[in-house]
């Protein structure tokens, strides 16, 4: 290949203290060339974005456009050189209309006002030469996820980018958008554009990209064409050794009844029924799966079974016991633990140490304390265990939790739960943005706390997790569980009919 | 650690220049006076007494916002609730006139039952109603003013006066001065001691005690809170009552440690100025007490230089310090964050 690069990395180097995020990364973005840049989360991925679109400085190395030396000191120059960024979190104005988003700092002009005649025709004609169809007079806030997304590829298109830097583009999407948004950077890059697609989605990164950079602990360990390689192949590279995700059913058979769930009936904040009669069973030893396409009752139902939100009727028994009516802390105390979706907001205290992180929701009894004062000695040796068993990286219980990666805050809030001595775990989207190392680490930790005699409830959007780590599947559509079957004689395929409501009375 | 350190630098500095600014200004010579003031200020017996004197009230009203503030509540209402336990320590008091100490302690209960209280119908209201703390301690301010200036001169005043009977001598807190030669003559009583003690329990408290940690948890995140067995309800209502509770408390100095009666606005603001203590410290029980010092420090300052200066010049000074806070707090956080920050992938 000897066409000269649009966008060259030459040896960048950044590091954050004594941290060093990028080590002598070098890259070459192509005209008409998809190229994927992919690692595990803390890899230096977003590190070397930044300094690719003048967010970051580089300590060290050159970034050359067109063959050309240059000095980004801001996005601005970046812009001026021909980059494009679509950042995981998008950069636009709610209130403005898709036209205004896009035509946003360079509006055209006449007579001294915008001419939003003119912003709404180059944005119809941008979108509909690249396949990207939005209305240019909508606003952007009640549009959904995936087209605000195209608004912010129209909007880097019509600055002129010659290169589109993509930022974790599809973490945010459903199926249906990643579909969408693959077919419009295949046409981008038909068109000549260089686009750089930062991710760690490896299905993704096998179906649309022309060729790979793995990035492992802010080094390149791998440089290779996307047809000669595999996902597994990259998979070890990423993680820098084997990776099995594969089933692994159990080999006991289930003992007595640890969890029973008759007729749970809990309401949303607006007073609607989001679990309307759910009934399941959770024995020892086994894993129950929940698949559901989101927003069909299962946030409801985890803070229902947690006792984060009390149910309107129906029964929670827990080892024989009823705690319907049972505080949170009495149900952890029963021996009832659970990882919540949403790690940042309701699972982990960002702020906080690890260390203190570690022993939240037990740390009203020992080792974390006695007698209501705090020891010290017992949070630092739980901590301790904690990161060494699950292999928290930086292993320094006292950052932050906000410094670790999104794995890494996975790995502690699970590690918790599973070592808080429960006797039934829930566990809702247990692996939600985590990279394919952490999983691995994650499904181990689930599947041996199985193996141990755990009773388990996974609740998840992902049906190869739920089919690799479950014995039975209930499937939940609009608060009620519509279909239920054995895990292994289940597919993606037969699942997903029942949970767009197929054969289900409205 | 020297970052959290920055705010106060920035405030020091502040309050010197733009003193020395206005002071010049008005045609005097801004070292002499300015030396003078602190002088007279830090450097004489009476001039330190009156800065510990001062400070008092100040510590009571920062602590009494530090804590709500821990658990990620406003409690801008700490002037009604220590007007509440200002007239609560009177009445107290006053009935057990004769009583000695008994009767202080009564008082001290008293005041910090009626501030708590206050405190802790606030914190019902956010809890259960989601009323914000801030409109709700906001308006708490007039209802608890109003209210207690009715009972006042309805009940309590000494006839002819618009102040509560004078309380003898027995129920008052013990000067320091009968058992320090030191500060003999000062107008220093134990209510100094007993909020230097609370700023240090109460540092303790937060940091290494579970309810310390639960507060501070459900400051942060009270989602991951209620998670991990924490009861909103507890938190909320509880740290609004302390708070409420010690703003009390500086009602109860003012009125058995300086005025010896209750009288409507006896506080002269200083339930407000806790805020700006508080948000100086940055809600650590421990920094609230220099960061209380040195407000009344300026004020001590601005009153010795009243000869030469305008009175209002330290309230200028004083509202300077708030913005100059509320400019580096984020600064100050900002900074922070760059260091912590790892990468991030």
């Amino acid at each position: 290949m000897t066409v000269t690069p649009l966008l060259e990395a030459v040896e960048l180097s950044r590091a954050y203290g004594a941290c060093v995020a990028n080590e002598r990364v070098s890259l070459a973005l192509r005209a008409g060339r998809i190229h994927a840049l992919v690692g595990e989360n803390g890899a230096g991925k977003s590190t070397l974005c930044r300094m690719l679109f003048g967010l970051v400085r580089p300590d060290a190395g050159r970034i050359l456009v067109d063959g050309r030396a240059v000095t980004l000191r801001s996005p601005r120059d970046a812009m001026a050189a021909g980059l494009g960024m679509v950042h995981q979190h998008f950069m636009l104005v709610d209130e403005l209309t898709v036209a205004q988003n896009v035509v946003l700092g360079r509006e055209p002009r006449r007579g001294g006002r915008m001419d939003l005649a003119r912003a709404e025709a180059e944005t119809a004609e941008l979108a509909a030469r690249f396949g990207l169809a939005v209305d240019p007079r909508a606003p952007v806030g009640g549009l959904a996820v995936g087209v605000q997304q195209r608004v912010e590829i129209l909007k880097a298109l019509h600055g002129g980018a010659r290169v589109l830097l993509l930022d974790e583009p599809t973490a945010v999407l459903t199926a249906q958008e990643v579909d969408a948004l693959l077919a419009v950077l295949r046409r981008l890059r038909d068109e000549g554009r260089a686009i750089l697609v930062v991710t760690h989605k490896l299905p993704e990164v096998m179906a649309v990209s022309d060729e790979v950079t793995v990035l492992r602990q802010g080094r390149v360990v791998g440089r290779l064409d996307t047809a000669a390689t595999s996902a597994v192949a990259l998979s070890e590279l990423m993680v820098g050794r084997h990776v099995d995700l594969s089933r692994r059913p159990r080999t006991t058979t289930p003992a007595e009844e640890r969890l029973r769930v008759e007729d749970l009936v809990v309401r949303g904040p607006d007073g609607r029924a989001r679990v309307n009669g759910v009934s399941l069973s959770v024995r020892a030893g086994e894993v129950v799966g929940i698949a559901g396409v989101e927003g069909n009752g299962q946030a409801e139902l985890v803070e229902g079974l947690c006792g984060a939100r009390s149910p309107a009727s129906g029964r929670v028994v827990l080892c024989g016991q009823d705690v319907s009516r049972a505080s949170v802390r009495r149900r952890r105390d029963a021996g009832l633990c659970h990882v919540p979706e949403d790690r940042l907001a309701q699972g982990l205290v960002p702020a906080m140490a690890v260390a203190d992180n570690a022993v939240l929701g037990v740390h009203h009894r020992a080792p974390a304390s006695r007698g209501g004062v705090l020891r010290r000695a017992g949070i630092a040796a739980a901590a301790q265990a904690l990161v060494r068993a699950y292999d928290v990286r930086p292993a320094d219980p006292a950052l932050p939790v906000a410094a670790l990666s999104g794995g890494n805050q996975q790995k502690v809030l699970v590690g918790r739960e599973l070592s808080a001595g429960p006797r039934v775990v829930i566990l809702a989207q247990p692996t939600r943005g985590v990279d394919v190392g952490a999983m691995e680490r994650i499904h181990a930790a689930i599947l041996a706390a199985r193996d141990a005699g755990l009773a388990i409830l996974l609740v998840s959007a992902e049906l190869t997790e739920l089919l690799a780590l479950s014995d039975v599947i209930h499937v939940l559509y609009r608060g009620r569980i519509v279909h239920t079957v054995d895990a292994a004689a289940a597919t993606v395929e037969s699942l997903g009919p029942p949970m767009l409501g197929a054969g289900v009375a409205a | 650690m020297l970052l959290a350190l920055l705010p106060a630098a920035l405030a020091v500095t502040t309050v010197a220049v733009l003193g020395a600014i206005i002071i010049g200004a008005l045609g005097k010579d801004a070292l002499e006076v300015g030396g003078q003031a602190l002088h007279a200020t830090l450097l004489t017996g009476y001039g330190l007494s009156q800065v510990f004197f001062k400070s008092t009230p100040l510590i009571l009203c920062g602590l009494a916002v530090a804590v709500p503030l821990t658990a990620g509540l406003f409690n801008v209402g700490g002037e009604g609730q220590l007007a509440a336990g200002g007239l609560a320590a009177a009445l107290v008091a006053g009935w057990l006139a004769g009583a000695g100490a008994v009767a202080t302690t009564a008082a001290v209960m008293a005041a910090a039952l009626a501030g708590g209280a206050a405190g802790a119908g606030c914190g019902v209201l956010r809890h259960t109603r989601g009323v914000h703390e801030v409109i709700s301690t906001i308006m708490a301010n007039f209802i608890l003013a109003a209210g207690c200036g009715w009972l006042l001169h309805a009940f309590a005043a000494e006839p002819g006066t618009s102040h509560t009977p004078e309380l003898p001598a027995d129920v008052l807190f013990t000067r320091l001065g009968s058992v320090l030669d030191a500060v003999q003559g000062s107008l220093l009583s134990t209510s100094l001691p007993l909020a230097l003690v609370l700023a240090a329990l109460l540092q303790w408290v937060l940091w290494r005690t579970v309810w310390g940690f639960e507060l501070r948890a459900s400051g942060l995140a009270p989602r991951a809170a209620v998670h991990a067995g924490i009861r909103a309800a507890a938190m909320v209502v509880g740290s609004m009552a302390l708070g409420g509770a010690l703003a009390g408390l500086a009602g109860a100095h003012f009125v058995l440690g300086a005025r010896r009666f209750f009288e409507e606005g006896m506080s002269g603001g200083e339930g407000f100025l806790g805020i700006a203590v508080a948000l100086m410290a940055r809600s650590q029980p421990a920094a609230v007490v220099p960061a209380a010092l040195l407000f009344a420090a300026l004020s001590q300052a601005g009153l010795s230089m009243a000869s030469h200066v305008p009175r209002e010049l330290v309230l200028v000074l004083q509202g300077a310090v708030v913005l100059v806070l509320g400019g580096t707090g984020p600064l100050v956080d900002a900074l922070s964050r760059r260091r912590a920050e790892v990468r991030d992938g």
